[in-house]
């Protein structure tokens, strides 16, 4: 069997499409790699031998694996056989000339076709084919390229989604005002297709200043960072500015800023045994004026829960920072071991510890986009809603008229809804009848 | 002018007083056979459109931004697209014109019903900005506004079917023309929910970097369109029509009513500014 003909036939096609439905069924019901790359639980929970299986396989992350783009490759493949088969049996339709003999349904009319032209040419039907005292008259042409439009549309978006899976790379960070951080795979949350796994990442980020704005109804107005990448180690720094709804390019990223903001409290504690710790405590900025950003975390090595929160406003009079303490809560289980508001840089007693605020910054997550595809995928998708339209909302009809002993038999042909546009036949009718009274 | 409150509400009921008297003569008309009445009432339900869209342009104003937020303000726009879209498909399809009776009280009913809910000034959270976040709500509009004529073919269907409406037998299609304009309006606000779906997701894509998260305004858009798609599908394929299409469309029209006007109430959505 020759291979186009092999590709599209039909069990072909119902076996690569139950493929593809079984992997991405089995990837939504089955925890893959999250953004970050980390391997899901149930991989750890295998023995070892099926842990390299799985790993050989790639189902902790189907939709990135080499064999799933090799299924979608295949796909297109044919997609894109059939639609050039399409686009011929189309242009042969258009050109098509019906045969001699008339159907049953066809109308007889006592009128020339010379005469009979100028009303099908009024109602909208233009001249498709014409011979042996035939002639097809066609109106919205542009409906029978709807099927051929609904396959390119389906190519294209089939063609970027192959894309999008092989340059997948996404990355996440939480960046802190002022500090310089490191972008390795180690500390950001990354995902990267079968064809990124050698995409640089820009060396460092600063994110030097954060700039949230509120409308008067303490509601978000305009969340801004001002951002400052270095592509190598002691490279100029190049300053990026993002803000929702308003991203970036860096380099082959888009950057974008994401929802998330907020104060991020840097503590030293301090045991009654003279252990010091550090620990940074991001807490979510307030929504309201009158209402506190909350947050927890289990401190490092112990099995206290620390519990937080802090105003915007001292004064809680505004959604502007101004001079906001943080108050501290240590929990044992359910057991509240002690409550502290914290001033600046003084050692503080917090339950059987001591703790003191080194410093607090603003906090953002930021994402990197480096994949490709995506406005190939939407402009296949808007294909496809150009072929739905063109042929649902442009539905083609046809007048075929057949010359036979002095007058002409007409015929009405739409490909769908025929009931519908009966009406426009039956004007035309009438207006050959009323030509024949004159 | 900036507008007030007052301006812009009296405005709406002065549309509401027009959509009214449009309303009775198209439906004096029609049931009582005089087409001229049929379209007064249809030329009368002009200024009153143009006097609602002054309305919500002097809001917008007002707002400074488009009237996709309040509940007032989206309802008022839904009902002014459905007017709008309504009166532009009668051109080329008149026979639409018997479902004036529906698509007039419909539209005077969503703006009163807008004006109920005391028209507030919300801000525009920050993610709103974006010409794709407009065009996802016009074609959602437009969706809807076919979406309201199929169903309201659907009933015309269900009470032919059962010997009512009699009165209105010269101006609706027949019994079969009447299921197969249903299927046609149908067609039509699946393909539009669709191109506002892709809009969505290009809006979402460009402000979050993603363009999909199943929050529950999508998942809902999306599994009214699948039953959309399946209305269509059974009447394509498996020649589905008659009583139980009719019936089906009205499964499809309230699963439309609670994805637009329900599911936006969910807080964990982030289309929860919307309707709120």
């Amino acid at each position: 069997m020759k291979l186009p003909k092999f590709l599209t036939s039909r069990s072909t096609v119902i076996t690569l499409l139950l493929a593809i439905s079984v992997a991405l069924l089995f990837a939504s019901s089955v925890p893959q790699r999250s953004l970050g790359g980390k391997t899901p639980e149930w991989v750890g929970t295998l023995p070892e031998s099926l842990q390299g299986i799985t790993a050989l396989l790639g189902l902790d992350n189907v939709v990135g694996s080499g064999w799933f783009a090799v299924l979608v490759a295949l796909f297109w493949l044919s997609l894109t056989i059939s639609t050039l088969s399409q686009y011929s049996a189309t242009r042969a339709l258009l050109r098509s000339l019906p045969s001699r003999t008339a159907p049953q349904e066809s109308i007889r009319i006592d009128v020339s076709p010379d005469d009979f032209e100028p009303l099908v040419q009024a109602a909208g039907f233009r001249l498709a084919a014409s011979g042996n005292e035939v002639r097809r008259y066609v109106k919205n042409r542009i409906g029978y390229w709807g099927n051929f439009l609904l396959h390119v549309g389906l190519v294209t978006a089939v063609f970027f989604t192959l894309i999008y899976v092989l340059t997948q790379h996404r990355v996440l960070m939480r960046l802190t005002g002022q500090e310089i951080s490191r972008l390795s795979p180690g500390n950001v949350q990354e995902i990267r297709g079968v064809m990124s796994r050698q995409g640089k990442l820009p060396h460092t980020v600063v994110l030097k200043n954060l700039e949230p704005r509120f409308w008067g109804n303490d509601k978000l107005e305009y969340l801004s960072s001002e951002l400052y990448f270095t592509e190598q180690p002691g490279g100029e720094p190049r300053r990026v500015d993002v803000a929702l709804s308003d991203k970036s390019q860096y380099g082959p990223f888009l950057v974008y800023q994401a929802n998330a903001y907020g104060r991020a409290f840097d503590l030293e504690f301090e045991s009654a045994r003279g252990e010091t710790g550090q620990i940074r405590f991001y807490l979510p900025y307030p929504l309201r004026r009158d209402g506190a950003g909350y947050g927890e975390m289990v401190l490092p090595g112990t099995d206290f829960l620390l519990k937080g929160k802090f105003y915007a406003d001292r004064e809680r009079a505004s959604m502007t920072l101004n001079q906001s303490p943080l108050t501290l809560r240590l929990f044992q289980g359910k057991a509240l071991l002690g409550e502290a508001t914290l001033p600046p840089n003084e050692k503080t007693p917090l339950g059987p510890l001591s703790v003191r605020l080194v410093q607090s910054q603003w906090w953002t997550d930021i994402l990197l986009d480096g994949t490709r595809g995506i406005a190939g995928i939407f402009t296949g998708f808007a294909l496809i809603l150009a072929g739905v339209l063109s042929s649902f909302c442009m539905v083609p009809r046809e007048i075929v008229v057949r010359e036979s002993n002095g007058s002409l038999l007409v015929q009405h042909v739409a490909r769908r809804f025929a009931l519908f546009y009966r009406e426009e036949f039956d004007e035309i009718i009438q207006k050959v009848a009323k030509t024949e009274d004159v | 002018m900036k507008g007030s409150f007052a301006l812009v509400t009296g405005i709406h009921w002065g549309a509401v007083v027009i959509y009214v008297v449009a309303t009775i003569m198209v439906a004096v008309g029609q049931f009582f056979d005089k087409p001229n009445l049929v379209r007064r009432g249809f030329i009368a339900s002009v200024p009153g459109l143009t006097l609602h869209g002054a309305g919500l342009i002097i809001w917008w104003r007002m707002v400074g931004h488009g009237p996709y937020i309040d509940r007032f303000e989206v309802l008022s726009s839904n009902a002014w697209v459905l007017l709008l879209a309504f009166l532009l498909f009668t051109i080329p399809f008149p026979r639409l014109k018997s479902t004036g009776i529906v698509v007039l009280p419909t539209a005077f009913i969503l703006v009163a019903l807008g004006l109920f809910c005391s028209p507030e000034m919300k801000t525009l959270p920050p993610t709103f900005r974006s010409v794709w976040l407009v065009l996802h709500i016009i074609f959602y509009k437009i969706a809807f506004s076919a979406i309201i004529i199929a169903f309201a073919f659907s009933l015309f269907y269900l009470l032919v079917r059962r010997g009512r409406l009699k009165r209105l037998s010269n101006i609706l299609p027949d019994l079969p023309g009447i299921d197969i304009y249903s299927y046609r309006f149908a067609g039509f606000g699946f393909t539009f929910w669709a191109i506002g779906m892709l809009a969505g997701s290009i809006w979402a894509y460009q402000s979050w970097g993603t363009f999909w998260n199943w929050d529950p305004v999508q998942t809902w858009s999306l599994v009214t369109w699948a039953v959309f798609g399946i209305y269509l599908h059974l009447r394509r394929f498996f020649s589905w029509q008659g009583e139980r299409a009719s019936w089906l469309f009205v499964v499809c029209f309230l699963l439309t009513l609670v994805s637009l006007f329900l599911t936006p109430l969910f807080e964990t959505s982030i289309h929860a500014e919307y309707f709120k």
